[in-house]
């Protein structure tokens, strides 16, 4: 009974003020909803794209399970099976690939999958049912139309699949179909268990070392943990709990691993986020400050009456609650909203998923954050009055006056509607500035070299493991020269293996490169932490390094970027280098661009012979004392070359595949053929005239159909296409993300300025009952006003160049897609319409306070 | 036995230049039952010493004894609601709550304790004050002496041991002014309340048991 009264006396105490000053409201309520949806928006579009993100790299690793093991036998499966830590595991059993002339150009992998395994695969079928009878075959629509067969469930069809590396023609019948991702590294064909156990009967002895290149037969297991968490060690513990082998081949999903992140970009992101979190703070916290000799007022007040701290805090809560009820789901729903718009124009030009792209993935505790983040600094912000008068005498909370600087003017509050303003415009100029450095014409060069290049079809696709490397034929070379408009045409060969050093040559590369931090950090990330003194002694011993040797002509060498040379210039001398004296070098890299040379201009290194007729069967003893047989060219004569530059090779001419060193080296296109015999390109770079680029691709489209459908060739065109689109998706989401922006900034100006007339419309009251004339006021807050702007425009303006020359420098320097430069064109663009602000908001809101007449202006409010 | 007790009471406020001794080693003494009044010129401390000794504001040095309890020793909320329960406190600017009506002023403190205002008596109260129309209004649509017979009738509302009041027929016509008194001495009579009540009006000051003249900070008995 008697709680009951406390209460709604307390209610009264906490609401009917509210009701009085429903302006106060309104402008706290404005500004918790601007602070909700600058996080929520950037929290949705964030964390949808992660997400996304998330769900491309399961796709492309292709599938969804925190783990799995490769290549078990049936009794290795059965030790790991009933393992209670496991909450799902599912398995599938490797039967071959498909080896089709027609499906050349979308990989497709045929296994025995458990419906639970198709499931975490992306592969269970959408139309139609699990394969049951031994002929019967789900497909990916990809597979299907790559093969022409008809979306029809009960189709008959064949196709040759290599089982055992033995291809043979096959019929089946489809049973069914699923949506193939074109960024799945491989499609996946669903055969039944009958036809895997006809043809790949399930291994029963563990898989032994020969083995590594036959696939049929083995079961890959995948498995879920409870939860997400050290996925890395559940896994080894759990190898250990069942004793399965030690050696076994495990696959971590790295969907769940997030990747490595490297300090420099977290340091980056959390001086952002703070700077977001800072503004939207300020934001609140500024409001509320503007009203605190009333809210001190108020409290003191409460107190002689005989409230106590803690029922002055109860109605400081209540009303934080009532500004937030209303506030947080309104911002909650304008920013997920305006995610929810901006979502599907972003996710379209990242190449994630291709399949339910750009859908909002509402994840719960993102939105409880914002929303949590936004209660918190209300309670805090409306706290702060509350706690400064519990900590005085009644009467002196009741006389509560700001602390004031010299001039009379106060300062703190001066300084934090300064700093809230500031920030507001700090965020907008950054993320313009960001938005508008966004280039690709940096970035798009180093992705196209030249207007055609042709290669073999799998060649860039870096789910296929065995690549050919000699693909460019003497016919297609042929029929290029016979086409009209071909400018220059560029060939690179390559031959892969190890590059072998002399004595001397190696004491530098191990009292150099060998002696560097990072290129042990990149050994440890490679073999382990343990391994890295053992791994350099055996380099030592053998003094190689893993390294490709290209042979380029004098067009495909004018594409290279030359780093340091012997004579300085940044070109290399054609004639020089295509005297068979020289050789290029390519650097060793790291992370972030980190790089080192192997050896400088001016070194000499020998190049060992690949030519097939040097190569020999090398046997060498396993531990179990068998002996095997591998190729390899330890006699094979070498030649010396002098380096005549350091130079990098552009993405789109090298082989995309890369090992830990790396050390490549270049030789002139006859000097290559000299050393290594017969040998065909790997790509040719073709430039065409201008104003040929159209026939030229319609020929190389026929060419790579008709005539050699297991060649590719890529456009300079489709290229910039495809990035043209990233660059107006970034334009759009820029622009409207500064639009919101520009509005927070601006309804914070606004918000401030109605504040600060509103919290003394009683001095004003009484200003004008001593005689000071309506004009005089509006002159007086105008200046006030113009005070305040004066103060942002230096102080954002100086913090937006300290941040211009420091993190957006060094961000945008960082990412290849953007070009830094200086800008402050945001604030040239608020700045006017503040300083508008300042002279219309005072005139409109004096003369709606002025409709009310002095009088009751000046009673107690 | 005293229940009202100050020793040596001082509150200077700034410093240096601008020190204002508003109190300045003042010691008083008040009976249970008693009824004190304090006279002095504006700006002698009058005001200051009664905050000091309803605890309302914190002394630069000295000691308050209500009730044989040394209230300096009391914590924050201890203090507010020992305050609450033991004394009336009628300000000279009135302090009321501007949000809520007239009648909820008057119960707030009771309210604020959990405890069931005693109706009859606060209805008494409002009608011996002539403030039973206003009940239902906000204190902004009242005049001047309207709000101080609410602050009164609050101070009132709760049967406190202890009453302590600023000038609280300041804005008052003689007529009013002499009702509230015998107000102030009937219901002080009834329930053994001790009054300490500050005047500028020495007709008022003589109904008193006693009178305390106060000057510069000082008490001249
Ligand atoms: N918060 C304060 N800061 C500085 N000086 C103060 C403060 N409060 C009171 N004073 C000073 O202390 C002295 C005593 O003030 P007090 O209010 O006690 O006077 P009073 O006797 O009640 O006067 P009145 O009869 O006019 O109400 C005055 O000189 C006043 O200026
Ligand atoms: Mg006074």
């Amino acid at each position: 009974m008697s709680t009951v009264k406390n209460k709604t006396a307390l209610n009264k105490l906490a609401m009917n003020p509210i009701k009085t000053n429903i302006k106060k409201y309104i402008i706290l309520i404005i500004a918790v909803v601007m602070t909700t949806l600058l996080f929520s928006s950037l929290f949705t579009i964030a964390g949808s794209m992660l997400k996304e993100v998330q769900l491309s790299t399961m796709r492309q690793v292709g599938g969804s399970c925190h783990a799995g093991f490769k290549y078990l036998s049936e009794p290795e499966y059965d030790l790991v099976k009933d393992d209670p830590e496991l909450k799902d595991i599912t398995f599938r059993i490797i039967v071959g690939v498909v080896d089709d002339e027609r499906v050349i150009k979308a990989r497709t992998e045929v296994s025995y999958y458990e419906p639970l395994a198709a499931e975490f695969s992306f592969c269970y079928p959408e139309k139609g049912s699990m394969p049951e009878a031994e002929n019967e075959i789900v497909l990916s629509d990809i597979t299907l139309d790559a093969l022409g067969v008809s979306h029809e469930i009960g189709t008959k069809f064949s196709m040759s699949v290599e089982i055992n590396g033995e291809s043979k023609l096959y019929d089946f019948v489809l049973s069914g179909y699923y949506r193939g991702d074109p960024i799945s590294m491989a499609q996946m064909a669903l055969v039944s268990r009958a036809f895997q156990e006809k043809y790949a009967p399930t291994k029963q002895n563990p898989i032994t070392e020969y083995e590594f290149n036959d696939y049929t037969g083995w079961i890959c297991a995948d498995f879920n943990f409870s939860n997400s968490i050290d996925i890395e060690g559940k896994t080894q513990a759990l190898i250990d709990r069942t004793g399965i082998r030690e050696d076994v081949d495990t696959g971590i999903n790295w969907a769940y691993v997030g990747g490595r992140l490297d300090p420099s970009v977290i340091f980056v992101c959390g001086i952002l986020l703070i700077t977001f979190f800072g503004a939207g703070y300020l934001i609140i916290y500024n409001i509320f400050y503007l009203n605190i000799i009333s809210d001190m007022q108020e409290y003191g007040l409460l107190k002689t009456i005989g409230t106590t701290g803690k029922q002055l805090r109860k109605i400081v809560l209540r009303r934080a609650t009532f500004v937030s009820v209303i506030g947080i789901p309104v911002g909650l729903v304008l920013g997920i909203g305006i995610g929810g718009v901006l979502l599907p124009v972003i996710s379209n030009q990242f190449s994630t998923v291709s399949i339910d792209k750009g859908e909002l993935h509402l994840n719960i505790w993102i939105i409880l954050g914002a929303a949590l983040f936004s209660y918190l600094t209300v309670i805090i912000s409306a706290g702060k009055p509350c706690r400064k008068a519990s900590s005085v005498s009644p009467i002196e909370a009741l006389r509560f006056t700001e602390t004031r600087g010299k001039d009379g003017k106060p300062k703190k509050k001066f300084v934090i509607v300064i700093l809230s303003l500031s920030l507001a415009l700090l965020v907008l100029n950054s993320v313009f500035a960001f938005v508008s450095g966004f280039s690709m014409d940096g970035y798009v060069s180093s992705m196209i070299i030249a207007d055609f290049s042709v290669q073999d079809a799998s060649l860039d696709n870096p789910s296929v493991s065995y690549v050919e490397t000699q693909a460019i034929e003497r016919d297609f070379l042929d029929a290029l020269e016979r086409q009209p408009g071909v400018e220059a045409v560029g060939n690179i060969y390559i031959s892969e293996g190890e590059q072998y050093f002399d004595d001397a040559t190696w004491s530098k590369i191990e009292n150099g490169l060998l002696k560097d931090d990072m290129v042990r950090e990149k050994i440890a990330y490679y073999y382990g932490e343990d391994s890295v003194e053992d791994h350099i002694a055996r380099l030592n011993r053998d003094k190689s390094l893993d390294g490709n040797t290209y042979g380029m002509n004098e067009m495909a060498v004018s594409k290279l970027e030359v780093i340091a040379s012997v004579d300085g210039s940044d070109r290399i001398d054609w004639e020089k280098f295509n005297s068979g004296n020289y050789v290029l070098i390519t650097r060793w890299e790291y992370e972030n661009n980190y790089c080192l040379n192997f050896l400088d201009p001016g070194d000499k290194v020998q190049i060992r012979s690949n030519d097939p007729q040097y190569m020999e069967m090398i046997e060498a003893e396993l531990e179990n004392g068998e002996v095997i047989a591998y190729p390899g060219f330890e006699n094979a004569p070498s030649r010396e070359y002098e380096i005549l530059a350091v130079v990098d090779i552009p993405y789109a001419m090298e082989l995309q595949r890369y090992r830990e060193f790396q050390c490549d080296y270049i030789l002139p296109e006859s000097e290559f053929l000299n050393l290594n015999g017969s040998w065909k390109p790997m790509r040719t770079i073709i430039d065409v005239e201008s104003g040929e680029e159209e026939s030229m691709n319609e020929w190389l489209e026929s060419y790579t159909t008709a005539v050699n459908p297991y060649l590719e060739y890529d456009s300079k065109d489709s290229v910039f296409e495809e990035y043209k689109s990233f660059s107006n998706m970034f334009q759009i989401v820029g622009t409207v993300v500064s639009i919101i922006l520009a509005l927070i900034g601006l309804m914070n100006f606004a918000n401030t300025i109605i504040t600060s007339i509103l919290v003394r419309s009683r001095e004003l009251a009484m200003l004008e009952a001593v005689g000071m004339t309506g004009k005089q006021q509006k002159i007086s807050l105008v200046k006030e006003g113009f005070v305040y702007f004066v103060w942002t425009l230096v102080v954002s303006t100086i913090l937006s160049t300290l941040m211009n020359f420091t993190l957006l420098r060094f961000i945008m320097n960082e990412i290849a897609m953007f070009e830094w430069h200086f800008t402050l064109v945001p604030l040239a663009a608020c700045l006017p319409v503040i300083c508008l602000l300042i002279l219309i908001i005072p005139v409109i809101a004096y003369n709606r306070l002025s409709k009310r007449s002095v009088v009751d202006r000046l009673r107690v409010e | 036995m005293s229940i009202l007790e100050a020793k040596n009471l001082t509150k200077y406020y700034g410093e240096g230049d601008t020190l204002v001794k508003a109190l300045d080693g003042v010691s008083l003494s008040v009976e249970r039952g008693e009824f004190v009044s304090i006279i002095g010129t504006s700006g002698s401390g009058k005001s200051t010493l009664l905050h000091m000794l309803g605890g309302l504001d914190n002394p630069t040095s000295g000691t308050v004894i209500i009730d044989d309890k040394d209230i300096s020793g009391l914590k924050g909320d201890e203090l507010c609601i020992f305050r609450r329960r033991k004394i009336g406190f009628i300000f000279q600017s009135f302090n009321l709550v501007p949000s809520i009506t007239v009648y909820d002023n008057i119960i707030l403190p009771i309210q604020l304790d959990g405890k069931k205002p005693d109706k009859d008596h606060i209805d008494n109260v409002i009608e011996t004050l002539g403030i039973e129309s206003k009940k239902n209004v906000l204190p902004s649509k009242l005049s001047g002496g309207q709000q101080q017979r609410v602050a009164i009738a609050r101070a009132l509302a709760s049967k406190p041991a202890i009453i302590l009041a600023d000038e609280p027929t300041g804005n008052l016509d003689s007529k009013t002014s002499q009702d509230v008194l015998g107000l102030l001495k009937t219901t002080g009579k009834k329930y053994n309340q001790t009054i300490v009540m500050i005047t500028h009006n020495d007709e008022i000051a003589q109904m008193a048991d006693r009178t305390i003249r106060i000057e510069d900070g000082h008490i001249f008995a």
